[in-house]
């Protein structure tokens, strides 16, 4: 817990913040790029599915991040209601509509793949529903945190809020072995190793790599914005009482 | 490997859902850096006008 209580301090973490984000935006540039070049040019087609398998190299990545992002919002959310801790309150924001953003693409281009391979935009399909529910959890939390004037209860009540909709990352990740779904069940993350060839894993690992380093890059930009907005509130609250 | 700009284009008619699906991801995500880049400037900004106010008062004082 020591480490936890190292980086409250918002000084020493704008310091640390400000050492990696170069190194973190770097990452995420080489990775994204080698990894969109094997994606689009360098990848072979399906021999099922033809060219539309190039939609898994963004639809998946984007679905582990949506499910990524939440449970670091729940831990840290976690973490900031039993140590009030300052930071990992602004961790949680700073997330959120990161992965709002990944689950809304893990959703559309799921639609787009869903289109050609499966005939429908859309199925009530355990899997896509819980997903769904999830982006509204995402909605919901950013909507929570805004709707009181006291900035202590939101960020509180929307805490309690992400630990609650927690259940449902379980709901998504065994949604395809629980339900008799259209999605297909996990072919990466499996206890007896992937069933995707290499020449097709490499490139989706490549983005999975670079869509993490862009979380990173972006959470550190954010939360550097909010500790400033939350010195901004301070000193404005000084300003008027002297 | 695809080489003709026809065929990286056309993509046997899987071009419609697969360069939506990159264009998409393009825009959501540069679209997230430059908000988030964009808030950050604001704020500092106004935070540096903010702190030159306040010593500003405190010399005065």
């Amino acid at each position: 817990m020591n480490i936890l209580h190292r980086f409250a301090n918002p000084t020493r973490f704008q310091r640390l913040s400000k050492k990696i984000e170069p190194w973190v935006l770097v990452l995420m540039l080489l990775t994204m790029g080698s990894g969109l070049y094997f994606a689009l040019f360098s990848s072979p087609v399906d021999y099922q599915q033809g060219h539309t398998v190039r939609i898994m190299y963004i639809h998946v990545p984007a679905a582990w991040m949506a499910l990524f992002c939440y449970t670091a919002m729940a831990i840290a959310a976690a973490i900031s209601l039993i140590w009030k801790h300052g930071l990992a309150d602004i961790a949680v924001k700073a997330t959120a509509p990161i992965g709002a953003a990944f689950t809304f693409l893990a959703l559309v281009t799921g639609s787009l793949w869903g289109k050609p391979m499966w005939g429908t935009w859309w199925v009530w399909d355990a899997r896509l529903t819980s997903v769904l529910v999830l982006f509204f959890l995402y909605l919901g939390y950013m909507a929570l945190r805004d709707a009181f004037d006291d900035p202590a209860r939101g960020a509180k009540s929307s805490a309690i809020l992400v630990l609650v909709g927690f259940v449902n990352v379980p709901i998504i990740k065994f949604s395809v072995d629980w339900w008799n779904t259209l999605h297909q069940p996990a072919s990466v993350i499996r206890m007896d190793g992937p069933t995707i060839h290499v020449d097709m894993l490499m490139p989706l690992l490549l983005m999975a790599f670079a869509f993490k380093f862009y979380y990173l890059w972006v959470m550190l930009v954010r939360i550097r914005q909010e500790l400033m907005a939350q010195r901004i509130r301070a000193l404005k609250h000084r300003q008027a009482i002297e | 490997m695809m080489n003709d700009t026809n065929s990286i284009l056309s993509m046997t008619e899987h071009g419609a859902y697969v360069w939506p699906t990159y264009g998409l991801a393009a825009v959501v995500l540069i679209g997230l850096v430059v908000l988030s880049l964009r808030a950050l400037g604001r704020s500092r900004a106004e935070l540096e006008r903010i702190e030159l106010e306040t010593g500003r008062q405190r010399d005065e004082a």
